[in-house]
């Protein structure tokens, strides 16, 4: 399979956590405006697998590479300036508590010499006012409630101008009312074409926005494909137990 | 335990407490008390840059540099304060290093404080949470960055008590000194006593001097801690 499109590809990761193997061989590819959902049960690898993606954990084994690039795991500048074209999304959202929303979301792009502080501004408040967050430029991140975080958060990695998107479990740690305004503002990406890779429980919106997904468990993908069939026909006994569990 | 012979034990109740000898004391106690205040603020500012790069060196693992800073801080920490004030003083003229007798005293404090302000930043470091060093990373930010950003404001808000607790021990370490014979509270106090015998008149002043400048460094430290929790409050 060619790589010209694939803008980030992993080939036979290996990631072991004190002789645990959290993941044992794993090929995965996103291509440009894909959306790949990953799902499996806890402690399956799935949270490792796409920190690895962006080089936030070294691997042991195997290769990812960006853009068509290998970047190894011991490159730590040249990981560093690729993660300024990949943005991530935590479940505990992450923000600087001591920055304000609007700083929060400047600050990396005034810092890497992306945009000046009048752009950076008006790009921060232009995509607060498209997450429906206009008001709320100066505020404090423990002023806002979980969704608004996460939002924030997405708005922040946004702000960098991304080619892909990473997200971890990014309603994970929301209540249920507010896991939809977040979902929300992910549907808004993926109808802009957005390249993006998710980790997430929530299958509707799975089935709903994804290219592919793929079942990852004990460290290696089990099953992938189109969201009816992988949700409709899965072959692996695994997969059915799994889906049987959480649907 | 009675005393022989009476049945009380007696207390000599006689001592007559000068207050006019404090006040003919004044002068040199002003000297003393400015040599104190002069060495004790220096070292405790450059015992607190020292704890903000050693804990630096140390949360970024630099090769070589991390092992050094731990051996510093595991060698300070386990010998007396007074040791390492004659190895600085007595010792290192036999390797060719003299210092004056203000810039040995100066060394002792600063290396003195500085190992436990490496512990006291790093713990700091350590208090902000993994999420937000990944979340920089994520971002692209330097570990430069990160520091200034992120570890250094977060941080040092975590380790304030404990570096101010540190700075009030420098201070009142700085009376170690007297041992090396740099003119300053605690040896002015000393070689008064040892003149006139007034030796409750002169370390009952100096032990108020002390209280006093820890009370003002508590007060000035306690402002730098409002100012640095400013943004966490309700904003805006």
């Amino acid at each position: 399979m060619s790589d010209a499109r694939a803008v980030v590809s992993a080939r036979g990761l290996v990631k072991r956590y004190k002789g645990m193997c959290a993941l044992d061989g794993v090929d995965l590819e996103i291509h440009a405006g894909e959306i790949v959902v990953i799902v499996g049960p806890s402690g399956s690898g799935k949270s490792t697998l796409i920190r690895c993606l962006n080089g936030l954990e070294t691997i042991d084994a195997g290769s990812i590479r960006i853009d068509g690039r290998e970047i190894p795991s011991q490159a730590r500048e040249e990981w560093r300036l690729a993660r300024q074209r990949i943005g991530m999304v935590f479940q505990d959202y992450s923000l600087f508590p001591h920055f304000t929303v609007l700083r929060n979301i400047t600050l990396a792009p005034i810092r890497a010499g992306r945009l000046s502080p009048e752009e950076a501004d008006k790009t921060a408040r232009r995509l607060l006012e498209r997450v429906g967050l206009g008001g709320y430029a100066n505020a404090y991140p423990a002023e806002l409630s979980g969704g608004q975080q996460q939002r924030v958060a997405i708005v922040r990695a946004l702000a960098m101008a991304p080619e892909v998107m990473l997200f971890d479990e990014p309603t994970s740690a929301l209540d249920p009312e507010m896991i939809r305004e977040v979902l929300d503002v992910m549907r808004q990406l993926s109808s802009a074409g957005m390249t993006m890779a998710i980790v997430t429980h929530e299958m509707g919106f799975a089935r709903e926005v994804a290219d592919r997904i793929v079942f990852i468990d004990r460290g290696r993908i089990v099953e992938t494909g189109a969201p009816e069939q992988f949700l409709r026909s899965p072959r692996s006994p695994r997969l059915q137990e799994f889906l049987a569990k959480i649907l | 335990m009675a005393a022989p012979g009476s049945g009380a034990p007696e207390f000599a109740m006689n001592y007559n407490f000068s207050f006019a000898y404090i006040g003919d004391s004044l002068p040199a106690l002003f000297a003393g008390l400015v040599m104190t205040v002069q060495v004790s603020l220096l070292s405790i500012v450059c015992a607190a840059a020292i704890g903000v790069v050693g804990a630096s060196i140390r949360i970024f693992d630099v090769p070589v540099l991390s092992q050094i800073v731990r051996f510093y801080v595991h060698v300070i920490r386990t010998t007396p304060i007074l040791a390492q004030l004659y190895f600085i003083f007595y010792g290192l003229p036999s390797l060719g290093m003299t210092l004056s007798l203000y810039w040995s005293g100066v060394l002792c404090l600063v290396l003195w404080g500085g190992a436990y302000n490496i512990e006291n930043v790093r713990g700091g470091f350590l208090a902000v949470s993994k999420g937000l060093r990944m979340a920089a990373d994520s971002l692209g930010l330097e570990r430069a960055q990160y520091l200034q950003f992120v570890a250094l404001p977060l941080g040092l808000r975590v380790s304030t008590p404990a570096m101010l607790n540190t700075s009030v021990s420098v201070l009142k370490n700085s009376s170690y000194l007297t041992t090396i014979g740099l003119v300053e509270l605690t040896f002015v106090a000393m070689e008064r006593s040892a003149m006139d015998f007034r030796t409750l008149e002169n370390f009952a002043s100096i032990c108020v001097l002390y209280l006093a400048l820890v009370w003002t460094l508590s007060y000035f430290v306690r402002q730098i801690e409002d100012h640095l929790h400013k943004p966490f409050r309700d904003g805006r």
